[in-house]
């Protein structure tokens, strides 16, 4: 089967997720697909596996155009895929889950499809038992599970998308040699990832993303700094912020160890100075949010101190963290960081730590209009929140942070600001670090995040690094440590 | 003494069979993850176009129908309010909860008192004879019949058929649901209106059987929809168990009606009142199975009867994942 992907557009609003992307994917080969994240990787697939429209553009299989209407026709034409998060169905039996979707008969055949089942799964080396939940199997089994059903409906092209993200290095081996064994069946595979190392090891050929672009299309094995170049995009070299070694100490961490949904991270231990800018570095979902929702005492370490000057936080109470002088801004603007239907006054009232049992009106007021002016918020202090456009929504957010904030901890601060409101943020953050404030910050943008830290932390995979002086890092290897690449 | 025993309760399997029928068809439409809220007003106002409908054509067949029709126009309504036009399932359905009631009593208001064909029950042959059983089931009318029937058919489309895997799949998760092929909201709508249609068959097993007759607010019949729809929830959405529920409650009146008599201490509000608390009562006491403590509790128990109570490694009791949760593609 040869797959032939002709010059696809899709948009969403104003995100131009793909942008004329064109591709030949032969049959039996193993094609990787790198990028970034937020390149376009899962749209382009998801358009391939007919789970969403294309705004325009082709797709031919043996050179025939096809039109896909629902997951059924992909799947019926051999296509199916493999979603970032598996889309099974932890509530039903094993079974069900994988007879769902695809046959016509009234009632449930269960012995022949048992059967059927079992052939498969003698091919591939897997052992179900078909009336267990779905939801007593790990990730890496769901994903087993996934791949089980898809050749069981005759699937010719498989594609994964980021499926090494939950599972262990174990997981990922059986997953990797299983891949290969179905290439050598004939069939094809897709393997989408932001992980260098992951393409190097599996794939032949593999087409890289940038911003919904095709920008190049490389036979393996190849240079790792060449794929970073493409991934990222050129290398604008600036001026590193310089080295803050010399600061007073303010915050010190040991020993953290933080849980996300996935995964325990290492134990950490770091100091954090007065007046000193730390970025956190890695994909999205690698742990950074976790760690500065910890850090805010809003998520409890499995382990781990917290001292303020000597003083060590209680996990358990997140207002004490205020009270100190701790503030985390969430990326999610509306959903988390800013209340709808609130005015700005009401906001700026809510930040106040004050104990006040009523609201003095008239100073509030007064105080709303001042930051407002400060600030220059378009909006009054009558605005609600979510009539403020989404660079306005941040510089509230920042308005609203504490006079006296001593650690900020801030998640993507300038994700989807337009280059004068995300200088203007920097320059005010700038001013609370003269004021002897710290900064965490999360970012997905490495050249931000060599601009502006003093020293880089990098996530990956549940991984902590060491804090990195951004002056001994650029911007190629930074793209590698954030790959996975030279740990 | 024993026949009035048996009369009794062949009266309380013949007084739940509406409710029967209203909760299976309620727990179809929540096992699609539809929350339909209007259970109650559907009964009335099925209970009263049903009603005109026989009367009016002298014919039983056609009440059923208008009921059924009536219950899946309301059905309609709240589907294309909820998923066509992305508005609130709690908001539109209690909306219509108290529109369908005050609809009932004023459009009804013209036919109160008036005398409309009565379904008479029809004893099966030979099976009727046998002792106990025979009066007991089938010795009814055949919308009982039609109540017991609907508790294996239901069960058999749910956890059977393809078309029960699909409908559960879109109550549980729907963005996998679509991703194999599914049509989400189609269903939905299907089994909203399907299930509307079932609790608007209930409306007439009242007022052309059980409650002959329409006489609006005073039919009795305004509160038995919010007491389908805790049967529904306490039932854990099988429809077994849900019948169940439906039983204990009618049980229960019954038990008070009785006791009303003999206990002439007691106000007699009390024992009319009885049945709905001592209900959640019972149903809690079910619903403890999912408890830890009750899971060690019967261990103790001899295994024949711990296997009968116990939940470990069967299926969880839990809602449908995404009831009530609307389904959008982009
Ligand atoms: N359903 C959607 N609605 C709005 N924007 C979307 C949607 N899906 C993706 N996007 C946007 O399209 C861009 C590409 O996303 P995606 O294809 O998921 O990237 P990747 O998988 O490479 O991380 C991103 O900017 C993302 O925010
Ligand atoms: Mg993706």
């Amino acid at each position: 089967m040869e797959i032939e992907i002709r010059n696809i557009y899709k948009s969403f609003g104003k995100v131009h997720a793909n942008i004329g992307i064109s591709l030949t994917i032969h049959a039996g080969e193993i094609l990787g697909v790198l990028g970034e994240n937020g390149a376009g990787k899962t749209t382009l697939m998801k358009i391939l596996a007919g789970l969403q429209p294309c705004d325009s553009g082709e797709i031919l299989i043996d050179g025939k155009p096809v039109h896909f209407h629902s997951a059924n026709t992909a799947l019926d034409l051999g296509i199916g895929m493999l979603s970032q998060d598996p889309l099974d169905f932890p509530m039903l039996t094993i079974f069900d889950n994988l007879y769902l979707g695809r046959r016509k008969r009234f009632f449930i055949q269960r012995n022949r499809f048992s059967k059927q089942v079992e052939k498969m799964e003698d091919l591939l080396g897997f052992q179900f038992k078909l009336n267990d939940l779905v939801e007593t199997l790990s990730i890496g089994e769901r994903q087993q599970l996934e791949i089980l059903r898809l050749l069981v409906y005759g699937s010719e092209l498989i594609i994964l998308d980021e499926p090494t993200t939950g599972i262990s290095a174990q997981q990922k081996k059986q997953l990797f040699e299983l891949l290969k064994r179905l290439a050598g069946f004939g069939k094809t595979i897709i393997f989408v990832t932001h992980k260098l190392g992951e393409i190097n090891e599996l794939c032949q050929r593999t087409i890289i993303l940038r911003q919904g672009k095709l920008i190049s299309d490389v036979v393996l094995p190849c240079e790792s700094s060449l794929l970073i170049q493409s991934m990222f995009g050129k290398a604008i070299d600036l001026q590193s912020p310089g080295d803050a070694s010399q600061f007073e100490k303010h915050f010190e961490i040991q020993h953290l160890v933080i849980k996300d949904a996935r995964f325990f991270s290492n134990p950490v231990d770091l100091n954090i100075r007065k007046g000193e800018i730390l970025g956190l570095a890695g994909m999205e979902g690698s742990g950074q949010k976790t760690f500065l929702r910890t850090l805010a005492g809003l998520e409890k370490p499995i382990n781990g101190m917290f001292l303020d000057e000597g003083y060590s936080l209680h996990w358990n109470s997140p207002h004490s963290f205020t009270k100190r002088g701790i503030y985390f801004m969430p990326a999610s603007r509306m959903e988390e960081g800013l209340i709808q239907g609130m005015t700005l006054q009401e906001h700026f009232i809510l930040s106040q730590t004050k104990d006040d049992f009523f609201v003095d009106r008239d100073e509030s007021h007064k105080i709303t209009e001042m930051r407002i002016r400060e600030f220059t918020i378009r909006g009054f202090s009558s605005s609600t929140a979510e009539e403020l456009s989404g660079g306005n929504q941040q510089r509230l957010l920042i308005a609203m942070l504490h006079e006296n904030a001593r650690l900020l901890l801030l998640e993507n601060p300038t994700r989807g600001l337009d280059i004068e409101s995300t200088n203007w943020m920097w320059k005010k953050l700038h001013e609370r670090c003269k004021k002897g404030a710290s900064i965490l910050f999360a970012s997905a943008d490495i050249d931000e995040l060599l601009r502006f830290s003093n020293r880089i932390l990098v996530f990956f995979g549940g991984r902590i690094s060491e804090p990195y002086p951004s002056q001994m890092l650029n911007s190629e290897k930074l793209g590698a440590l954030i790959g996975g690449e030279g740990w | 003494m024993q026949s009035e025993l048996l009369i009794g309760l062949a009266g309380v399997i013949a007084s739940a069979s509406p409710i029967v029928i209203a909760a299976i068809g309620e727990t179809l439409t929540e096992k699609s993850g539809m929350l339909n809220l209007s259970v109650n007003g559907i009964i009335l106002l099925s209970a009263m176009s049903g009603f005109i409908a026989a009367y009016d054509t002298g014919n039983l067949i056609a009440g059923y129908l208008a009921g059924m029709l009536t219950g899946a126009l309301i059905g309609w309504v709240l589907a294309f309010c909820t998923i066509t036009l992305n508005q609130s399932q709690v908001a539109v359905g209690l909306v219509l909860a108290f529109l369908c009631r005050d609809l009932s009593y004023f459009l009804g208001n013209d036919f109160m008192g008036f005398n409309a064909p009565v379904l008479h029950s029809t004893p099966l042959p030979f099976l009727s004879e046998i002792p106990i059983l025979g009066s007991l089931f089938f010795d009814q009318t055949p919308m009982v019949y039609l109540s017991l029937l609907s508790i294996p058919v239901s069960l058999v489309w749910i956890n059977r058929t393809k078309f029960g895997l699909i409908l559960r799949s879109v109550g549980e998760r729907p963005e996998a649901a679509f991703a194999r092929g599914i049509n989400v909201n189609k269903v939905r709508y299907l089994y909203t209106i399907l299930g509307s249609a079932l609790v608007g068959l209930a409306g007439p097993i009242y007022s052309l059987g059980l409650k002959p007759g329409w006489k609006g607010s005073m039919t009795g019949l305004d509160g038995i929809g919010w007491i389908v729809l805790a049967i529904t929830i306490f039932g854990g959405w099988n429809p077994f168990r849900v019948a169940l529920g439906a039983y204990l409650f009618e049980l229960l009146r019954w038990l008070g009606l009785v006791y009303q008599i003999k206990l002439t201490g007691v106000p007699s509000q009390v024992l009319q009142v009885a049945p709905f608390p001592l209900m959640i009562l019972t149903l809690m006491f079910v619903n403890m199975k999912n408890a830890e403590w009750f899971e060690s509790f019967i261990s103790l128990l001899p295994p024949p009867i711990y296997r009968f109570f116990s939940l470990k490694g069967k299926r969880r009791k839990a809602a449908p994942s995404s009831l009530g949760i609307p389904f959008r593609n982009v």
